[in-house]
């Protein structure tokens, strides 16, 4: 079947006063109708601007390089005020901080009717009886009343289902959400995911969901891409990813996640924290991009960066050296660590 | 809301009571008797003491302090002991004069400085940001007066296109007072642009960095609606705050221009009073200038927070 | 290494990255570099002036720009431009850095205190301070040299006094800025004494923001020295002051028209260097300033 949204090689550099930064290097991905893909990695490791590409919205001192396609179309091809139509109507986005992303000055009812207005052929009336409709859809109770509101008169995660509202106005065929519960606490992330599985299933949205949290992977992706530093390093469905990670990047995450149901009795479970930092890459690299905090690398690591290949049914790994770990057992393998 | 500004309403009050009482005494600071100027002409002593005790110049300074501002209530500022004028009626004819000047400075300040601002945030780097930056720092640094004296030069001495000085009221020849008019507010407006200017490049600046730009782009909405709509909402409140804090400045400006160019309003009287020691007249005038000031920053401060929703409707997370 | 090492040495880095970032302006070095050209001719006036700015030479009256030995002539009494304009410099820079240390020196312990301790005090202090600032700065400064008499120290003491309330109301918000901080906060929690809060908490961060903007006031202050003097209520001739050349070039506007260009260039030249002076130890001073 045909993926909805390709994104084929992309790079992506930033030329910074500290000289040329490339922060994605050659990301594929496919996103199928109705599929929830998760974009994982730690802050830095180029998911967001993976993101920000799709939309077009990389600053001036960012150069990309490579084909996004939505449903065909080539987007990175289209002029501004075509790609300003095909966002908040046919892919659009939601951020990270709810309390900032949207305008103090004016009520949220404006701001919904403002993205309404712009790609539909509304009246006024019309628009803000749509708009009262979308809080409903959000869960957002007495939206009526709510409508004529500003932002700063709702909570956190009121806020968030705003943006969600806004985002879905027009029946977008791929929204991005860009770490969405990431700045709120667990009850509201719960209901947030809730209303993005809503949407999913109503109407066959199809979702690119960018997190570095595994606890909301695991609640609602289908499928995983992990990025390390720009580059594609695991990618599986999500049941394949928990159970055998393969890249020691993803299973070094998944040691990092408190896990009570995992606590052995007399053994105490020490988080496994990965030692280094996420590196700042100024050009193709030489090497495996993980080999300087990899306890598996060996001489062959170091010489190139090892490509995406196929380590499972469905499940790729870019490795040398990918290993099973069955995260199911309680018992745990403390070899891949020193 | 109503709270905050029945508050604003007192200490406005308050600070105009302490002012006039600052005038006052102020005035009796001054070196000279007024009643001694008053009978300039007469030596006589007994003379000299009838007026004192006419006037009410020998009670104590807190009486007469009350009297004045009884009168002054009442819309009665005194008699100028020189011009033997009433100092409310030459009030009533120079207030005019001076809100045209400052009107059309404020028009051209605004009229230049916002769109300049503007571009400069947008374009920041290039070289209009450059220019506009410079452009403005240079109407900072010019004195006023000097700047009159150029303009003078160039349009008066040099051009002959504009007379260099004089008054001519507005419905009396439209075109005679602009003549008269547009050199002055110009000089006037060059700082308060120069300022406006700084001020709304900051602000879009600082909005146009802000996260719910990000969303409005992601919305899909034209450049042009994230500026002028988005961006440009938020600036102008800050803008126009600093607006009315540079109304005092543009009080002092006000001062010196009519005295270059010889234009009958507050500012000329000022300087007059004080020259001539018309110390009614001094009153008189600094007090009206004194509640202007009062009365606009009390204006600023409610427009701020009429146009801040947050600070409006108050409440919420 | 000792905690007063680790200050010291952190506090000698800080200010080796603040030059560092100050030089990569090239308005601030403008900027700085105008300054201190001013200041050199301001000093150095008395020995470099070619003529004594009030010698009068009825024989040369008005004399134009480039005449023999007047690079920039004469004025309506024979006295050479030039020299004149050197004298006035010194005055001019005299009165702008007198009338800010002296509202500095007033403003400061005074807004320290109230920002600090708040209560009666302070509101009584602030009610005063607005009942100050309802008069426009020159309409202050006016009525203050009328009071006073007209002379260049008394208009040195009506700006100082037309500017502390500003000082003060930046120094009060600072402080009290200053004070909800939470290292501020852990340190009257600890106990530590009043003065070591304000000394070695408040102050040196008080200091930046009094630094840009005494920087930004010295050439208001000259401007408005210029002005007084203009008006005749500063410097009395035959004292040299920029603003009383203009007042004559005024006069003389019709005959001898450049008369009003030279103190006027130098006003300017020196305004904008210690406005681009300003701006560039804001940016670097100030981390939340926009540039």
């Amino acid at each position: 079947m045909n993926p909805r949204l390709t994104v084929k090689d992309l790079s992506v550099e930033f030329d910074t006063d500290e000289g040329i930064v490339l922060a994605v290097d050659r990301m594929s991905f496919d996103v199928e109708a109705g599929e929830v893909l998760a974009l994982v990695g730690e802050s830095g490791c180029g998911k967001s601007v993976t993101a920000m590409s799709v939309l077009g919205l990389l600053p001036p001192i960012a150069s990309a390089k490579g084909s996004i396609t939505l449903d065909g179309t080539e987007l990175r091809s289209l002029s501004k005020r075509k790609m300003q139509k095909i966002r908040g109507s046919d892919i659009s986005m939601i951020f990270q901080e709810p309390m900032t992303s949207l305008n103090p000055s004016f009520t949220i009812g404006f701001q919904i009717i403002e993205v309404l207005r712009r790609h539909k052929d509304l009246s006024r009336h019309d628009a803000k009886k749509q708009a009262i409709e979308l809080l409903d859809l959000v869960q957002i109770p007495v939206p009526a009343k709510r409508v004529d509101e500003y932002p700063h008169q709702l909570s956190g995660g009121m806020r968030q289902r705003v943006m969600i509202a806004m985002a879905v106005a027009c029946n977008p065929r791929v929204l991005i959400a860009d770490e969405p519960t990431t700045a709120l606490d667990v009850t509201t992330q719960a209901q947030i995911l809730e209303i993005l599985r809503d949407l999913r299933e109503r109407v066959g949205t199809s979702i690119v969901l960018i997190t570095h949290d595994l606890g909301v992977v695991a609640d609602i992706a289908d499928r995983v891409e992990v990025m390390y530093a720009g580059h594609k390093v695991e990618s599986a469905p999500v049941d394949q990813l928990f159970a055998h990670p393969q890249h020691p990047y993803t299973i070094g995450l998944m040691g990092a996640v408190p896990r009570p149901d995992l606590f052995v009795e007399g053994a105490s479970r020490r988080l496994q924290e990965i030692p280094g930092r996420v590196p700042v890459l100024h050009g193709k690299p030489q090497e495996c991009v993980f080999a300087p905090r990899c306890a598996r690398a060996t001489a062959e690591c170091w010489t190139s960066m090892p490509p995406l290949e196929q380590v499972r049914p469905l499940h790729y790994a870019a490795c040398y050296h990918p290993g099973a770990q069955n995260m199911q057992s309680n018992t745990l393998d403390d070899e891949v660590f020193t | 809301m109503k709270w905050f500004i029945m508050r604003k309403v007192g200490t406005s009050l308050l600070t105009l009571l302490i002012a006039t009482m600052v005038v006052f005494i102020g005035v009796q600071a001054l070196p000279g008797d007024t009643a001694e100027v008053m009978t300039a002409e007469v030596t006589d002593p007994a003379v000299i003491q009838a007026i004192r005790a006419k006037y009410g110049l020998d009670q104590p300074v807190p009486v007469q302090y009350v009297k004045w501002m009884e009168n002054a209530i009442q819309g009665d500022l005194g008699q100028s002991a020189q011009t033997k004028l009433s100092v409310s009626s030459v009030l009533a004819d120079r207030i005019p004069v001076t809100l045209e000047l400052a009107g059309l400075a404020l028009l051209i300040a605004v009229l230049i400085g916002i769109p300049l601002g503007i571009m400069a945030a947008v374009r920041q780097g290039t070289w209009w940001d450059y220019a506009s930056t410079t452009g403005s720092l240079l109407g900072l640094s010019v004195p006023h007066f000097w700047l009159g004296l150029l303009f003078i030069l160039a349009f008066s001495v040099g051009l002959g296109w504009l007379p260099a000085s004089g008054y001519v009221p507005f419905f009396e020849s439209p075109l005679q007072n602009l003549a008269r008019m547009i050199m002055p507010a110009v000089v006037l407006g060059t700082g308060l642009a120069a300022v406006v200017m700084r001020q709304m490049r900051s602000s879009m600046l600082e909005s146009l960095s802000a996260d719910y730009i990000r969303t409005a782009r992601a919305k899909g909405l034209s450049e042009r609606a994230v500026i002028g709509i988005h961006a440009l909402r938020n600036s102008l409140t800050t803008v126009l705050t600093v607006v009315g804090l540079q109304l005092g400045a543009l009080i002092s400006g006000v001062v010196i221009t009519e005295q270059i160019f010889v234009i009958p309003g507050l500012g000329k009287m000022t300087l007059d009073a004080v020259f001539s020691r018309d110390y009614i007249g001094l009153q008189g005038v600094v007090l009206v200038t004194a509640a202007a000031y009062i009365l606009v920053n009390f204006l600023v401060d409610v427009a701020y927070v009429l146009l801040n929703p947050r600070l409006r409707l108050g409440g919420g997370a | 290494m000792t905690s007063a090492n680790v200050a010291l040495n952190v506090r000698a880095h800080r200010r080796r990255r603040v030059r560092r970032r100050f030089l990569r302006r090239p308005t601030a070095v403008v900027g700085l570099t105008g300054v201190l050209f001013v200041v050199a001719i301001g000093l150095l006036a008395p020995l470099i002036s070619p003529y004594d700015p009030a010698a009068n030479d009825y024989s040369n009256l008005l004399a134009s720009a480039f005449s023999p030995g007047h690079l920039f002539g004469t004025d309506e009494l024979g006295r050479d431009i030039l020299s004149r304009l050197m004298a006035g410099t010194s005055t001019s820079l005299l009165a702008g850095l007198l009338a800010t240390l002296f509202a500095l020196a007033v403003a400061v312990p005074i807004g320290l205190i109230s920002g600090y301790y708040r209560g009666l005090l302070d509101t009584t202090i602030m009610r005063a301070t607005d009942v100050m600032l309802a008069f426009p700065f020159l309409v202050l400064a006016v009525g203050l040299a009328a009071i006073i008499g007209p002379s260049l120290g008394n208009a040195i003491l009506a700006l100082s006094l037309a500017t502390i309330p500003g000082f003060l109301r930046i120094t009060r918000g600072e402080v009290l800025g200053l004070r909800g901080q939470e290292y501020v906060q852990a340190a009257i929690v600890n106990g530590a004494l009043d003065r070591v809060i304000l000394f070695r908490h408040i102050l040196p961060n008080l200091v930046s923001v009094l630094v840009v903007q005494a920087s930004v006031t010295i050439p208001a202050l000259i401007i408005g020295e210029a002005t007084l003097s203009f008006l005749g209520l500063g410097v009395q001739p035959p004292a040299a002051s920029w603003g009383t050349m203009l007042s004559s070039a005024q006069n003389y506007i019709w005959q001898a028209p450049t008369l009003a260009l030279y103190p006027g260039i130098a006003i300017a030249i020196t305004t904008l260097s210690f406005n681009l002076l300003g701006d560039g130890l804001r940016d670097v001073l100030d981390p939340r300033s926009k540039k």
